[in-house]
C-alpha cells in the first residue's frame, strides 16, 4: 500500500465512527448511515491525494456525504437497500431509556427538512464553525445562520423532546 | 454554543449511539471498484443499445413492430479469488493459500499463527464469510506418543483457535486475529462455517475420549455458535448419550441463513457408539436448522428441513446441502444409484417447503457404484450463486465452479491434487 492508501487507511479508521454517528442522525437507520459513509468515502477515495492537499479531508467528506444523503432523500427509490435487520450488538446501559431517547430524537429530526436537519447536525453533533457549514452545504453562511434558527426553534417546540427527561451535561 | 445547543448536543449524542459495525478502507475501496465497474458496464451498455437501437431502426425492426434481437444480460461472474489447501513439500504439510480462480495462481500464503499448531487443516478448516473474509481453525496438541505399535498415542492437552483473515481486491492476505470468544480449550474442531456478514461463525468440535483417544475414538461435543463481535457463545450440544437411539453423530455441512438467524446442520443420524463421532453405515442425513442461536440448546431438537429417506428415488444419497440465504431452499448435492447401471450425482436447489426439486444446477454420471463414486468436497458462496464441487470416479474426478449447468475447471484442473476450495 502506497502512502496516499495509507494515509487514505488511516483516516477512515480514525473517523469512520464519528462519520457513521453524523450519518446516523441524517437517516435514522445504521443500515443507511452505514451505506452513506462507505458511498461517500468511495466517491471521495479516487481523489485522495488532491483532497487531501487541497482542503480539509474531512470537510470534503462530510460535503459529499450530506450531498449524496440530500440526493437520496429525493429519489423515491434507492439504488441499494440495506438488510431490514441488523446483526446483534451488545447493549449496555439503560436500554429502555435510550431507545425512548433514541425514538424523540429521530422523530424530532424527521419533522425539519433536509437542510435545517443537516444545519443542526453538522453544526451542535459535528461542532462545525458556521462557515464550515456553510462550506459543507455550499450556501452562504447567513442561510446557516437563519436555517439553524428555524430548526432550533421548531425543536423547542417539538413535544417529544421537551417530555424526555433532562439529562446532565457531561 | 449556548445552553440549549448542549444539551440538545447532548441529546443527539445519546441518539446516536454506537455503529453496530466498522467501516473499513478495504470495504470502501472494494465499493469504489464496484461503482467504476459499473459505470463502465453502463457505458458499455448504453453503447450496445445506442448501436442495437440504430441497427433496429436501419432495419426497420421498429416501424414494423418487431423486438430487436440480442441479449443485454450480464452478470458480474464468480470471485476473482478462493481459499485452498496446497501441499507445501518444503514443511511437509498442508497450507492455506489464495488462488487466482482464472489462472489458479497462487497470491498469497496464509502464514500460520501459531508456531504449533495446525491451522486449515482437516475436511473443512477454513470458511468464507463475504468473499474477503475468512476464518480458519487452528488445533494446538499435546499428546503422548504410541510407544507400540503404529498411530497417534493419547491426548493430554488440546486447544482450538479460530482466526479471521482478510483477502484484499488484489488477493493478498492482511494477516490474520484471534477471533473474540475464539479460544475453545479441550476440544478438536472439526467443520467451520461463517455467517455471510461474518458476525458469526459455527463450528463442530469433539473431545478426546476419557482415556485421551481422539483420532480413533472421540466424543462428538456439538457445534459452538460464536458471536465473533462480543465474544459470546453457545453451544448446541449432542444429546445424552442413550445406547441404542438414533443420535447426531457428525456433521458435514454448516451454513447460516442470512443476518446469521439460524445455523442449518446437514447431519448424521445414527446409532453411533458411545465414543464415535461417525456412523458405520446406516446413518440417515438430515438437514436440521436450529435458532433462536445465542441460546443454545440440544442437537437433538431443531427442526428437520430435508431428510435423505424421502427423497425419491429410493436409496439417494444426500452428501453436502447448504441453505440459501433467505432460508427458502436447501442447494444440495445428491446421488442416485441404480442396482444395475451408471450413477448419477446431481446438484439440486431443493424447496423447503416442499421437499421438491426446484432446479438441477449440474449432473454428472459418475460410473457404477463399484467404480468409487465419490464426491468429495463442495462449497458455496455467501449468496448461494457460485458453487464449488470436487466429484467423479476414479479418472473422470472433476473439480471445479458451477456455471449455467456446467462445470468449469478451477485451475489447476487436477482434482487430485486439490485441497478443500472456499470462496
Amino acid at each position: 500500500m502506497n502512502a496516499d492508501g495509507e494515509g487514505f487507511a488511516r483516516f477512515v479508521d480514525l473517523r469512520q465512527r464519528a462519520l457513521q454517528r453524523t450519518a446516523w442522525l441524517l437517516t435514522g437507520d445504521w443500515g443507511l448511515a452505514e451505506d452513506l459513509v462507505q458511498t461517500a468515502l468511495a466517491r471521495t477515495w479516487p481523489r485522495w491525494e488532491k483532497i487531501r492537499r487541497r482542503d480539509d479531508p474531512e470537510i470534503y467528506v462530510r460535503r459529499v456525504m450530506v450531498n449524496t444523503w440530500v440526493t437520496w432523500s429525493r429519489r423515491k427509490w434507492r439504488g441499494e437497500r440495506p438488510a431490514k435487520d441488523l446483526p446483534d450488538s451488545p447493549a449496555p446501559g439503560d436500554v429502555a431509556a435510550e431507545a425512548v431517547t433514541r425514538v424523540a430524537v429521530r422523530s424530532a429530526l424527521g419533522s425539519l427538512t433536509d437542510r435545517q436537519r443537516a444545519v443542526l447536525v453538522l453544526r451542535v453533533f459535528d461542532d462545525l464553525t458556521e462557515a464550515q457549514t456553510a462550506q459543507v452545504l455550499g450556501c452562504a453562511v447567513g442561510t446557516v445562520k437563519s436555517t439553524m434558527s428555524q430548526a432550533l426553534a421548531k425543536l423547542r417546540a417539538d413535544r417529544r423532546l421537551a417530555e424526555l427527561p433532562e439529562r446532565e451535561n457531561q | 454554543m449556548n445552553g440549549t445547543d448542549w444539551n440538545l448536543r447532548d441529546l443527539l449524542d445519546a441518539a446516536a449511539g454506537e455503529p453496530p459495525r466498522r467501516v473499513t478502507a478495504e470495504a470502501v475501496r472494494r465499493r469504489a471498484v464496484r461503482r467504476r465497474a459499473a459505470r463502465a458496464g453502463a457505458v458499455s451498455l448504453a453503447v450496445v443499445l445506442a448501436a442495437g437501437l440504430g441497427a433496429a431502426l436501419s432495419a426497420g425492426a421498429i416501424h414494423a413492430g418487431r423486438p430487436p434481437t440480442g441479449s443485454t444480460r450480464q452478470h458480474a461472474g464468480p470471485p476473482r479469488y478462493y481459499v485452498t489447501q496446497i501441499w507445501d513439500a518444503k514443511a511437509g504439510k498442508f497450507v492455506l493459500a489464495v488462488r487466482a480462480t482464472a489462472t489458479g495462481r497462487v497470491t498469497a500464503v496464509i502464514g500460520n499463527p501459531l508456531p504449533d499448531a495446525n491451522c486449515g487443516g482437516g475436511n473443512v478448516g477454513f470458511a468464507a464469510a463475504d468473499n474477503q473474509t475468512f476464518f480458519m481453525t487452528c488445533v494446538t496438541e499435546h499428546s503422548t506418543q504410541a510407544t507400540r505399535g503404529p498411530g497417534p498415542g493419547t491426548i493430554d492437552s488440546i486447544e482450538t483457535l479460530i482466526y479471521r483473515f482478510q483477502v484484499t481486491s488484489s488477493g493478498r492476505i492482511t494477516g490474520s486475529s484471534l477471533v473474540r470468544g475464539g479460544v475453545l480449550k479441550g476440544v478438536w474442531a472439526g467443520h467451520i462455517a461463517a455467517a455471510p456478514d461474518g458476525s458469526q461463525v459455527a463450528v463442530e468440535v469433539l473431545r478426546p475420549e476419557p482415556s485421551g483417544k481422539l483420532y480413533t475414538n472421540a466424543v462428538p461435543e456439538g457445534i459452538f455458535v460464536i458471536n465473533t463481535r462480543t465474544g459470546s457463545r453457545a453451544l448446541w450440544h449432542t444429546g445424552p448419550y442413550v445406547p441404542g437411539a438414533i443420535q447426531y453423530a457428525d456433521d458435514p455441512d454448516l451454513s447460516f441463513t442470512s443476518g446469521g438467524r439460524e445455523l442449518v446442520v446437514l447431519e448424521a443420524r445414527c446409532h453411533r457408539g458411545r465414543y464415535l463421532a461417525f456412523c458405520n453405515g446406516n446413518a440417515d442425513m438430515q438437514v436440521r436448522a436450529y435458532g433462536p442461536l445465542s441460546a443454545g440448546g440440544s442437537l437433538e431438537g431443531g427442526h428437520v428441513l430435508l431428510q435423505q429417506s424421502a427423497l425419491r428415488p429410493r436409496g439417494t444419497s444426500l452428501s453436502d446441502a447448504f441453505i440459501s440465504p433467505d432460508g427458502s431452499a436447501v442447494t444440495a448435492v445428491l446421488t442416485t444409484c441404480p442396482p444395475h447401471g451408471t450413477c448419477t450425482l446431481s446438484v439440486a436447489r431443493i424447496s423447503v417447503a416442499t421437499g421438491r426439486v426446484l432446479r438441477v444446477l449440474y449432473q454428472v454420471r459418475t460410473g457404477t457404484r463399484f467404480e468409487g463414486v465419490f464426491e468429495r468436497f463442495f462449497s458455496s458462496d455467501p449468496s448461494g450463486r457460485y458453487l464449488i464441487l470436487d466429484a467423479g470416479a476414479g479418472s473422470a474426478r472433476v473439480n471445479g465452479w458451477i456455471d449455467h449447468r456446467r462445470l468449469v475447471p478451477l485451475a489447476p484442473a487436477d482434482g487430485n491434487a486439490a485441497g478443500y476450495e472456499a470462496w
